[in-house]
Parts: C-alpha cells; structure tokens; sequence
C-alpha cells in the first residue's frame, strides 16, 4: 500500500500539427498523424485508470496557443471527466503554449479537477484526509514569462507529501526558450526545502533532474511530432511509499513514434540490393515500434557503388525509392511511413588526392577552402542568396533569414560534393 | 620530321621536277602568280595524305605536262631516319611506297610515324594552310584539334553539362518567377492560413452560441414553470365541463326519489313473470280443448265399414296383373309383326335355295365348310394357276420377238455377202506390200546419199585443183604477215623507249624488242622452210584422203541400188520410178485394207444369224415346258372341287361367289329359326296372363271371353283398381285408431298444464302481497321507477368521484360547480384557459428549436477536424518550401563555386596551347594584346583576347589582320604543344603575312624564324618584300639561319 501513486504528464500540445513533413501522407497515415496526440492523451487517461492512480498531473502546455482548437478543449475535458468518473483527481497548470491569458472556450471541467492560477496555491490530493498529499501549482499568466515562479512559492507545511507543479527551464535548456527560468537549486530549496517532488513541464526529452529529495522530472512530451523527437515518448507513473521514497516507472503512450534509420549503402551493389537494405531497415523499425505506427526519416550514409551512386545522382530516385518504400509498408497497421529519405553517402571521390591535382575540380576544391576564411569570396558565393532569402513573399517561412554559419557550412559542403560530383560524371 | 626532297613526276603544270634538298630550318618558295606554289603546296600534302578520288570535286592537278601522275618526298624524322615516300595517283588515295636511303622498302604504316600520327585534318588545318584557310575560324570547331585548345582532360569538359543541370534550381525558385516550386506551395500555404484564419474565427462564434444557449435555457426554465401553472388551471375547468352533467342528474334524481314510497322484497321483473304466467293459462286451455276435439274425431273414424275387403286377400295375385300389365299389350300388339316377318325370312331361304341348286336343303347349308383352310386352298390354286398363265404368256412373246431379231439378222449376212462377192480383192497381200515399200524407202535413201557423195566428190576434187594451181594468197598468209610486220615495228619501238626512257627502261626496252624480232624471223624462217618442199601439202593430201572416201561410198551406194532395181523389177532406180511404184503399192494396200473390212463384216454377220437361231430355239422349248405347267395346275383345281362334291365347272374365281351365296343362305336360316322361337315365346305370355286373369275375375263373378284380348285387359284393369281402393281405406282406418289413441294421452296433459299455471300465477300474485292481477301491475310499476332513479343517481355520484379524486376534492368539485352555477361560464372559463396554455407552448416549442439548433452548431464547432488537416498541410508545406530553398541554396551556391573555380582556372591554369598561342599573340602584336584564353563552362567554342585596358574581345570583334594573327598565333601554340609531345612538323604556309602592316608582318616573320627552330617551315609567296621581311626577320633573330630561298619561276 502506497502513499500516494499519480502520473506525471506534460506537454501534451493537443491537436497540434506534426512538423517537417515534406511528403503528403496517404489517409491512413494522415490520419493517425493528426488523432496522435489525442490518441496518447486518451492512453493517459487509461493508464490511470488502469493503474487506478490517485491523480493525474500536468505540468502545462496542453494545448499549443496557436492551436487551441475547440475540439482539443473538449477532448482534453472530455478526458478529464472520464477521471472523474473513475474517482481520480486532475491537476493542471498551464504553460507557455496555454497561458491563463489564452482564449479558452467556456467548457465546464469537471468537480475532480483542479486548474491552478497565476499564483501558487495548494490543493489536497484527498480532500477526506488533506493531510496526506498536497499538489502546489502555479500557471503562466501570459505566454511570456520570464521571471522565475519557484522563487514565488512560499513556506510549504512539511507533513503532507508536496509535489510542485510547474513549467519552467530547468538550468536553460537552450533547445527550449528560457521561460520561468531556474535553477536545480532554485527547486531543492523552494518552500523551505518543503517540496518532495517537482512536477515539470516545458521540456520534450524526459529527463531526471535529481532522483530523491526532492525528485525533479521532466516526463517529456507523450507523443512526439517532429523529426527531432524520436523514440518512446510518455508519462512517469510515481509510487510514493510511506517512507516518502518516490519510485518512477517510465510509461510509453505515444501512438506514432519518429524514427531517423540510417542505412549504410556500402554494400549495395545494385538497385534492388539498396531497396533490400532499405526494407530490412524499415522491418527493424517495425518490430521495435511495438505495435505503434512509425514516421521514419531514412539516411542514406557510407560510400555508395558507381551503379547505386549513379541512380542516387538521377532526378526522382529518392522520390522513387521512397514510394517504394511507402508501397510495402505506409498501408500496414501498425504502419512505417517514410516521410523522406535523405542522400548522406559520402562523396565519391577522395578530397585530399583531389586537392593536389592542378585540374579544374582541384580548382573548385582550392576554392571552397579559400572560402573558408576569405570572407569576400565568401560573400560572393553567397550573393544570389538573397534573391530568395530576403523576398518578401517567402521569407517568413525561411526563417527570415538566410543560411549562415554552421548551416551554411554544411550547404557549401553539400554544394561542393554536387558540383565536383556532377563534373566528375562517369570519369571518375 | 622535314622534308629534305620534293620529286614531282607529274602534277599539275610540274613534270619532273626535283627540289631540294632543303637544308635551311625556313625554306621559302618564291615565285610570281601562276607559278605553281599552290599546286607544289598541295602536291606535299597529297603524297604524304593521299590524292583525292578521281570522282572528287577537287583540283586532281592531272599531270599537263606529262610524266606519270604523282611524286615523292624525301624525309628525315626529328632523329634523322630519311626515306623516300613516292605516291602515285590510283584508287584509295593512290599507291605508296617508303624506302630507306639505302632502297630497302619499308612498310607504309611506318609514314604515321613520321607524321607523328598527325591526321589529314590536323596537318592541314595546323600545319600547311593558305590564307583563306588561315582566315578561317574552323580551326577552333574542329574536334581534333580543339581538345588541346580548351584543356580536355582538365576537368572542364563536363562543365557546361555541370552548368546546365544546376540550372535546374531555377524550377525551384527564379527571382521574379510565378511558376517555381516555392511559389506554388507559398500560393497553397496563403489558402491554407486563409481556411485556418475562418477556422478560428470559431473561438468568437463559440462564445456568442454559449450566451446565447444559456439565455434560451433561462427564458425555457421560466416558460416552463408558466406551463405547468396554466395546465393546472386547465385541467381543472376541465374536470368542472365533463363533471357538469353528471352533478345536474345528481342533485335531480335524488329529489324525485324522495318523493316515491318503498316496497321491501317486490318480485323482481314481477310484471313480466306476471303476464308470462297468463299466457301460459291461457295456452294450456286452449291445448286442452284442441285434445278433446282430436279424440272425437278419431273415434268417429275408427268406426267406418269397408267394400270388398275380401280381396286384399289376393294382393300378390293382382299385383302380378298389375306388373305385368303393359308387357300384355305389347305381346297382343307385337304377335301379329313377328308373324309376318318370319314369313319373310321363309320366303328369303327358300330363294337362296334355288339359287344353289335343286342337290342344296337346309342341312347340306349348315354342313358346308367355309373354314379358312379352304379359302387358303382357293388362294393357292388361284395363285399357281395365275403364275402359269402369265409365265406362259411372257415365253410367247419373247419367241417373237426372237424370230424377228433372227430374221433381221438373216437379211444381214446376204447383203454383207453380195458387197464381198462385188468387191475386188488385191493381187498382193497386205505383208508383200509393207515389204516392197519398205524397200522403196531404203532406195530411196540409198539414192539421197548417192547423189551427196556425189556432190561432196565434186566439191573435193575442186578443193585438190585449187591447191594445185594456186592464184593469190590465202587469208592466214596474210595474216601472219601484218603480225610479221607490226611485231618488228614493236620490237624497233621497245628498243627506241629504252634508250630515249634512260634508266631502268633502257634495258626492259632493249629485251622486250629483242624478243620481238626473234620471234619475227622464227616464223619467217618456217613460213620459208614450209614453201620451199615441192610436194603436196598436207591439206592437199586431207582433201585426196576425204575425196577417195568419197568416191568409195559412191560405188557402193551405186551397186546397192542396182540391186535394189533388181527387186523392185525397175531398170534402174530414180526418183521417178520410186515414185510410181509408191503410188501403185498405196492403192493396192488401200483396196486390200477394204476387202478386209468387208470380209469381216460377213464374218460378224454369221455369228449373230447363228447366235440368234440357238436363241429362238430356247425360246420354243421354254413354251412347251410352260404350258406343261398350266395343265398340270389346272389338273388339281378340278380334283380339289370333286372332292369337296363340287362340279369341276368351278373356277378359282366362281367358288368365291359359291361360298357367298352358302353364307346368305346360312344367315336366312338361323333368322328363320329365331323368328320361330320368338313368336311361341309371345304366345306363351299372352296365353298365361289370360289365364290369371280368368281365375281372379271368376273368384269375384266377372265373365269374359279370353280370345278378346281387349276384354281380358279391360276386365284386368277393373280387378287392380278395385284393390288399390280397398287397400287405401284400409290404411285410413289403422291410422285413425293410432290417433285416437295418442288424442286421450294428449287430452289428459293438457288437463295438467292448465292447472301447473294456475297454481304459479297465484303464487306470483302472493309475493306482491296481492291477490289480483291489476293490482300487482300497479305496485310493480311504482318499484321499477325507484329502482332506476336510484341507479341514475350512483351513476351521476360515481362520475363525480372519478372526477374529483377522493376524499375533499369531491365536496371541493361540487362547491365550484354550485358556485360557477352555469355550464356557459365554465366554458368561457376553459376556452380562455387553454388559449394561454397553447400561447406558453407554443413559446417553449420555438425557445427549444433555438436551443437545438445551438447545440448542433456548437457540436459542429467543437467536432470540426478540419482545422487538424489544414494545421498539418500548413506544416508540410512549410517544411516543402524549406526543403526545396535548401536544395535550391545548396544548387545556387554550387553554381557560384564552380564559377569561382571557372575564373580561377582562366586566370591560372590555360591550356599549354593556349600559353603558347599567348605568347606568340602578344609578340605579333606588340604586346597590344596582353592576355589569350579559351573560355570554360561555354558549349560555345570560342577564344578570347584582352588589351591592355583590360577589354576583352572574341574572333569577330578583331580586325581581319588582327583575326588572321590570332589564328596564326593559335596555329603556333598548337604546332608548339604537339611538338613537345610528338614528333615535329614541318609548318607550310602560303601567303599568311599579306594582311599584316609591315610591322606586324615582321613580327610574325620573327614568330615563325622563332618556331622554326623547332618545326621546319616552308613559306609560299608570290611577294619579293615578304621573302625581304623573312630574310630580315632572320637576321634579327639571334642564332637565327637565314631561310633557303627557292624562285620556283625559274
């Protein structure tokens, strides 16, 4: 018998859209994309039941601002409810992504459910005995906030078990903006030492910041929705024993999973031998989904063979290896999709023996390497770069600016593998 | 390699002419217009190329001047190797021959070598050139040479190819283009945010459905508690409407009964068993009554007499009569129709009778055998008899017609007969014919060949006399002579070539006319020798060999057909006389070929006269046998008939109609006897029912005759209806005592009837408490009415509870209906009522339809799923416009690197070629022109300059001087690079400088001084200054030798 037993959420961004799909998905996969994070929300839900927890916890962003659709407020509610009826309490705060400033339809939750403010306020997991478990939670008033909240949290009665709910960068996570800035110290210290568990939110990747005393945990995001969250992605379900000692059981939910599968094409020595590699890849994938379905962004890395380096250099080919691909499995359930595949391999010739050449390729080399510290060459390789980077049509969806540093780097590497690829043709 | 030699035998205007040896590096050819510079320039690029097909459209340069068409060229390689490479004109470019210095040959693919392997067009594209030639820009589109101008194999041939596929960026996105791939999905992305921007226009439209969904549910709850009021309200009216009528029969019947008395315990439905009661007194007297009339009457009956009952006594009898009564007539009025057809039938037999005869009676009839075995004995007979008949019949006809046939053929033979008796028969058989014309063929044979030996002998003997005495020579004699002399003209002539040819030819010259003498005075000699014999020539003794054989197959002929003669009894044979002895054996072969035909013809016809006679004695026998046949059938018809008792008169045919006549008789026969029996049957009945009726009228004293038949019916008729009448009324009278019986029993209950109801009707009247009728009546009246007020008003109570419900509501319903006191008001009351109850209902209907229609449109705002789809098609084509600017990035930046590398390369790195163009360009031009390169990354092949200000210029763009020293100078770095990489040719020019200020002339003069210390230079000009700006160039250039110089007009 435990003191207390809760799932740990966070980040649930419902109803918000996958990104960085190049390819239009066929219906079944379009459809699973955009049911997903309804779909492992659901998952919630039922583990909690399943589980019979005590609670359910949210440490904010459930729904993305943009993205607040009736339809996420009423399935998140919805949700809720089914709790309710269970007899299992909810607590949410919300974040950057669903400030208390945010519109909000005028949905009715449920009694179960407790929605905290702009200021800390405690509220018992067990209203019949308050002394055994109290959640402290505090939501963003408007999506911006970069004041650090914990700091606002007051003296906290040590009796009852305390969980911290909240949303916040934890040390600047510098992949995730710097809202509700703070420090692991901040945390072990908030309250008077009073809090036994911080509830996060904020950052995708699940992660435990400090294991006892208190325990500080980011279960990550439920489902992931980009290339950039690859993996199993779900909740913490946490057991505290009546010592205190909280124990947290990781718990997938997520209902289509991201996977990048690099295949090495060295071995291929033709066409069919690559698509071959491609499917043993993609069949890996499938097994070790689980019975989930799976977006896969497939790399073609390692050295290709003249043959195969000559389909991959021909218009279309990755379009069509990837339909190929698409063929044998996006129609499966649970299905793998492969939204793109990407021509990593190295570049078919050795640089350095290119380099002490006097031709016209070592030329093209010697230059790309000068541009690495002229800056006036530099400028002019990329001077017809702002032709798009600066239009006024496209540039908001560029980023508003163009390639520079690193990235550009990279894309005069690419350029120059192409081009010396390309003027190399059969001879080389 | 150079050229040390020119040898021309025949080219053009040259006809053996030898120059050289050329020793200098530059040997310039000098001579005026016309002098043949151009044709001794294409004579060296033909011996060491080829000459053209004599089909070409080229100058062949055909030799004009004699000499054979063709040359060669003394060489020496870089190495100093020399040989000779002679060409003279034939087909596939004319035959070649290389020796060495020393005259062994080499093989001819050894010239590529000294060429360098240089092909036609690169030597004379690079090498030897005129100055149109120079003029021209195909030394740049040449595919063999401008390799070398434009770095093949540096990397840069694949760049223009490289160029155009990174173009394709453009399909991605062109600056100031509406079609490429980022526009389009920007075009997409702006509808997508568009639908989304409605979509969320939702939040809004959510928020006023929300206020206005709560304001309807609270208008709804009010309206509501308003419905349930008024229908209170209405109900109860309601109740006080359909209570109305049952509290005003209340309150009625209960004051009438008061006025009424009470009687305890009346009968129930008294009045009704009253009068029922009465009727049944009634009924029963009148039933008693009927019963006693009944009994009278069945008495009366019982008691009357019957006549002649004594004849029941013989029923059985007169009912027989009765019976049978009919059948009587019938028999009276059949017997006399029967008697007459018997008689009928008796007259019938006795006809049939005479018919058969006075030997046929009765018996004899019936004992006569008609069975199927005697008609198939009949049939027999009849058959057989038939058969023979018509056998014999045919076998007479057939005789007939035979002895005609055999007199038909009689009258044949005598006339074939008389026309062989008239006909005249040869004297020779048919085979001593065919001998004797036989023997006219072989004489006549015999006689051609005669006659052509004959002719043959003559003809020989001629031949022999002319070669005895000969007139003029003979044709072969002739002949030999003008080959005698032509050969010696030859022989003179070879020898005479020889010695003007020189060389090699004066010997062959010599041989060859030697032998033609030779051979000359050999045949002379012979002819000499072969006239100077005196005998006879061999043909002569052929002729007289051919011509004694001649005569010798005459002889014999001649004593052939003089025996031949001998045979066909001629004197001798000649044409004539075979032909008349032909004529008389084809006539007598002609008539012996008739007599013959006639011969067999009366042959044929004693055959057929003989045949025919056998036939027609066939014939008789077979008429005999025959009619054998008949007698003998008709032999046993006649014993079949007798021993059936039948006269032999009988035909098979006669028999048959016996027999019909034996079957009628029959049939008369049995009609008669059946007639017979049926007539004693008749009388019989007729007879037994007289007798009957006898007995029965004599027991009752009726006399009759029995012979009136009429009477005995009449009399029977009397008897039979007289006992139906007695056994009619002696029906009657049993029946009536069974009445009277039954009558007393009826009596006696209807007695008991009447009093059983009496007895009731007075007990009845006791239980109303009276003793009359009437007076029950009037107190059963009296009980019925209470009875039925009193139901009347539980009724009108009973409805009033229902109504009310219990307990004080019932007072409460009839305290308002006491006070509303009138039906109209409450009406009013209730139409008023219901009026506004309808009005709220009416409100509620449309505030929930408007709640309805809310909900669904905030479940359709709640449920929508299209805002998902559209987020993530915003994403995709997001990420597609990020995708396709990266690839476009990464292309873009391609492009300006290898444009970079371009530059550098043109700056850096030209062609070995092109250096050395460069230098040789600059040097001609003073240094006006500091730079020469050859583009990369254009498929257009082109050279560039640039001046000293740094502009830049292609071919075109330069004057034609300043063009034809670029070229020059391209010609020079070309000639420079293969040099130094194979061996070197010899440049050969021709008027290149006439274009060149004097300057720029010398300055070239001094480029090509400078080349030819590496490659030997051969100069053609018609101009003395241009050989002085040679000369000069020479003699300004240090170590420089000073060029050869050739007047090719001399």
């Amino acid at each position: 018998m435990s003191l207390l037993r809760f799932i740990h959420a966070a980040d649930l961004h419902l109803d918000s859209p996958f990104k960085g799909l190049k390819t239009v998905a066929p219906h079944n996969v379009a459809n699973a994309l955009y049911n997903a994070t309804f779909d492992a929300f659901d998952n919630i839900i039922d583990l909690c039941i399943s589980e019979r927890v005590d609670a359910l916890l949210i440490a904010g962003d459930v729904y993305d601002g943009a993205d607040r659709s009736l339809r996420a407020q009423q399935k998140f509610i919805a949700g809720l409810e089914r709790l309710d009826k269970a007899g299992i309490r909810s607590f949410v705060c919300h974040g950057n992504h669903d400030p208390l400033d945010g519109w909000e339809a005028r949905l009715e939750y449920p009694p179960g459910c407790r929605r905290f403010g702009k200021d800390f306020e405690a509220e018992p997991v067990f209203e019949e005995d308050p002394a055994r478990a109290v959640v402290h939670g505090i939501s963003y008033q408007q999506r911006e906030v970069t004041d650090n909240l914990v700091l606002k949290l007051g003296k906290v009665d040590h009796t009852p078990f305390s969980i911290g709910l909240l949303h916040a960068n934890v040390g600047g996570d510098p992949n995730h903006p710097q809202y509700s800035p703070c420090t692991l110290d901040d945390l072990r210290y908030a309250g008077n030492r009073g809090i036994d568990y911080w509830a996060l939110g904020h950052v995708h990747t699940r992660r435990v910041l400090n294991q006892h005393e208190p325990t500080v945990a980011y279960p990550g995001n439920p489902q992931g929705r980009h290339a950039n969250e690859p993996g199993e992605r779900g909740v913490y379900l946490v057991t505290v024993d009546h010592s205190r000692r909280v124990e947290l059981d990781f718990r997938a939910v997520d209902t289509v999973r991201w996977a990048r599968l690099n295949v090495d094409v060295s071995t291929a020595k033709t066409e069919q031998d690559l698509q071959n590699l491609l499917d043993q890849r993609v069949e890996k994938a499938w097994e070790e989904a689980d019975e989930r379905g799976v977006v896969a962004r497939i790399a073609l890395t390692g050295r290709a063979a003249d043959g195969v380096r000559h389909s991959l250099r021909r218009t279309g080919y990755l379009e069509d290896l990837q339909e190929g691909v698409n063929d044998n499995w996006a129609s499966d359930k649970p299905f793998v999709w492969c939204e793109r595949i990407e021509d990593e391999t190295a570049p078919p010739f050795d640089r350095n023996e290119r380099l002490k050449g006097s031709d016209f390729v070592a030329d093209v080399l010697r230059v790309r390497d000068e541009s690495r510290t002229d800056e006036e060459l530099l400028g002019r390789l990329r001077s017809d770069l702002q032709d798009l980077y600066a239009h006024w049509q496209f540039k908001k969806h560029l980023g508003g600016a163009e390639p520079a540093g690193d990235e550009l780097a990279d894309l005069l590497d690419e350029a120059e593998s192409m081009a010396v690829d390309l003027l190399l043709g059969d001879d080389r | 390699m150079k050229i040390l030699k020119v040898q021309i035998e025949g080219f053009g205007r040259f006809a053996n002419l030898n120059l050289g040896p050329f020793q200098r590096p530059m040997v310039i050819f000098h001579g005026p217009n016309e002098a043949g510079k151009t044709t001794l320039m294409e004579f060296i690029r033909r011996v060491l190329f080829g000459f053209p097909d004599g089909r070409s459209r080229l100058n062949l340069y055909r030799p004009l001047r004699g000499g054979r068409h063709g040359g060669g060229l003394v060489i020496a390689s870089d190495n100093d190797e020399v040989v000779t490479v002679r060409r003279t004109s034939g087909r596939q470019g004319g035959q070649v021959t290389l020796t060495t210095e020393d005259g062994a040959p080499l093989s001819t693919t050894e010239l590529g070598r000294f060429m360098g392997n240089a092909t036609k067009d690169v030597f004379e594209k690079v090498f030897s050139f005129t100055l149109d030639e120079l003029h021209s820009d195909e030394l740049l589109s040449d595919e063999s040479v401008n390799g070398q101008i434009y770095g093949a194999g540096m990397g840069v041939a694949t760049l223009p190819k490289t160029m155009k596929e990174l173009e394709k960026k453009n399909t991605l996105f062109l600056k100031g283009g509406r079609q490429h791939d980022i526009a389009k999905a920007a075009n997409q992305l702006r509808d997508i945010e568009s639908r989304l921007e409605g979509i969320e226009n939702h939040a809004r439209e959510f928020a006023r459905l929300t206020t206005e969904l709560n304001h309807a549910e609270t208008t709804l709850k009010e309206k509501n508690a308003e419905l349930r009021k008024r229908q209170t309200l209405v109900d109860d009216l309601k109740r006080n409407l359909n209570a109305w009528d049952d509290w005003i029969e209340l309150e009625s019947t209960e004051k009438r009964l008061v006025k009424l008395p009470t009687i305890e315990n009346f009968p129930q439905d008294g009045v009704n068993r009253l009068e029922k009661l009465e009727e049944r007194v009634n009924t029963a007297n009148i039933e008693h009554d009927r019963a006693g009339r009944r009994l009278a009457n069945a008495e009366a009956e019982v008691g009357k007499p019957v006549e002649h009952e004594a004849i029941l006594n013989h029923s059985d009898a007169i009912n027989h009569l009765e019976r049978s009564r009919n059948a009587f007539d019938a028999s009276v009025r059949d017997l006399p129709k029967r008697e007459a057809e018997l008689k009928e039938h008796d007259r019938n037999l006795k006809k049939t009778m005479r018919d058969l005869g006075p030997d046929w009676n009765e018996s004899r009839l019936e004992n006569f055998d008609l069975s199927l075995i005697v008609q198939n004995d009949i049939l027999d007979h009849e058959s057989r008899l038939n058969t023979t008949q018509t056998e014999i019949g045919r076998i007479r006809a057939e005789l007939a017609q035979r002895e005609v046939e055999l007199e038909e053929a009689r009258q044949s033979k005598s006339a074939a007969r008389q026309r062989l008796d008239q006909a005249a028969k040869s004297d020779l058989d048919a085979e001593q014919i065919g001998q004797y014309l036989r023997l006219i063929e072989t004489a006549s044979s015999r006689l051609r060949d005669l006659k052509s030996a004959q002719e043959r002998t003559t003809t020989l003997q001629d031949q022999l006399d002319s070669l005895a005495h000969p007139q003029t020579p003979t044709g072969l004699e002739g002949a030999a002579r003008y080959a005698a002399a032509v050969a010696a003209a030859a022989g003179i002539t070879l020898i005479a070539v020889g010695a003007v040819a020189g060389g090699l030819a004066l010997p062959i010259g010599l041989v060859a006319g030697i032998v033609v003498l030779a051979a000359l005075a050999a045949i002379l000699l012979y002819q000499r020798l072969s006239d100077g014999a005196g005998a006879e020539s061999p043909l002569a003794a052929s002729i007289r060999e051919s011509l004694n054989r001649a005569e010798d197959e005459q002889a014999r002929l001649q004593t052939a057909l003089e025996q031949d003669a001998t045979e066909l009894n001629v004197e001798a044979i000649n044409d004539e006389c075979l032909f008349v002895s032909r004529t008389q054996l084809e006539e007598k072969q002609e008539r012996q070929r008739e007599w013959k035909r006639l011969s067999d013809l009366l042959d044929e016809a004693r055959r057929l006269t003989n045949q025919r006679q056998e036939r027609v004695e066939r014939s008789r026998e077979a008429v005999k046998k025959a009619q054998q046949q008949t007698e003998d059938a008709e032999l046993a018809w006649k014993e079949w008939l007798r021993a059936r008792g039948l006269r032999d008169q009988f035909r098979t045919e006669t028999i048959t109609e016996l027999h019909n006549k034996v079957e009628l008789g029959l049939a008369h026969v049995q009609s008669v006897q059946d007639y017979r029996l049926r007539i004693a049957g008749i009388q019989k009945d007729i007879d037994e029912y007289t007798d009957a009726v006898e007995t029965l009228a004599l027991g009752f004293g009726v006399q009759f005759d029995e012979d009136a038949h009429h009477k005995v019916a009449a009399v029977a008729d009397r008897l039979i209806e007289v006992h139906r009448e007695v056994v009619d009324v002696a029906k009657d009278r049993t029946a009536a005592k069974e009445e009277l019986q039954q009558a007393k029993q009826a009596a006696k209950e209807r007695e008991a009837d009447v009093l059983t109801a009496q007895e009731e009707l007075k007990a009845l009247l006791q239980s109303g408490g009276v003793t009359g009728a009437e007076e029950f009546r009037g107190r059963a009246k009296q009980n019925s009415e209470r009875t039925e007020l009193e139901a009347k008003r539980n009724r009108a109570a009973n409805q009033l509870q229902r109504a009310s419900g219990p307990g004080q509501a019932l007072e409460s319903l009839k305290q308002r209906l006491r006070e509303d006191g009138d039906l109209q008001i409450i009406r009013e009351k209730t139409n008023q009522a219901k009026a506004e109850l309808e009005t709220v209902q009416n409100e509620i209907g449309a505030l929930n339809t408007e709640r309805g229609r809310i909900q669904a449109e905030l479940g359709q705002l709640i449920d929508e799923e299209e805002s998902s789809k559209l987020r993530m098609e915003r994403e995709r084509l997001i990420e597609e416009i990020r995708h396709c600017a990266r690839e476009w990035t990464k292309r873009t930046l391609a492009e300006r690197l290898l444009k970079e590398a371009q530059r550098k390369f043109e700056q850096e790195r030209q062609p070995d070629v092109v250096r050395h163009a460069k230098a040789f360009f600059q040097g001609i031009t003073g240094g006006r022109y500091d730079r020469v390169y050859s583009p990369i990354g254009d498929d257009k092949k082109t050279i560039t300059v640039t001046d000293g200000s740094g502009l830049q210029k292609e071919p075109a763009q330069l004057s034609r001087g300043t063009r034809e020293q670029l070229f020059l100078s391209m010609r020079f770095g070309l000639v420079r690079d293969l040099g130094e990489r194979t061996e070197s040719l010899p440049m050969i020019v021709d008027e290149v400088l006439v274009n060149f200020d004097a300057d720029r002339a010398l300055r070239a003069a001094r480029a090509f001084i400078e080349l030819s210390r590496y490659n030997q230079v051969l100069v053609f000009t018609c101009h003395p200054a241009i050989v002085e700006v040679f000369q000069k160039a020479s003699a300004d250039t240090h170590g420089a030798s000073e060029p050869q110089v050739i007047d090719i007009g001399d």
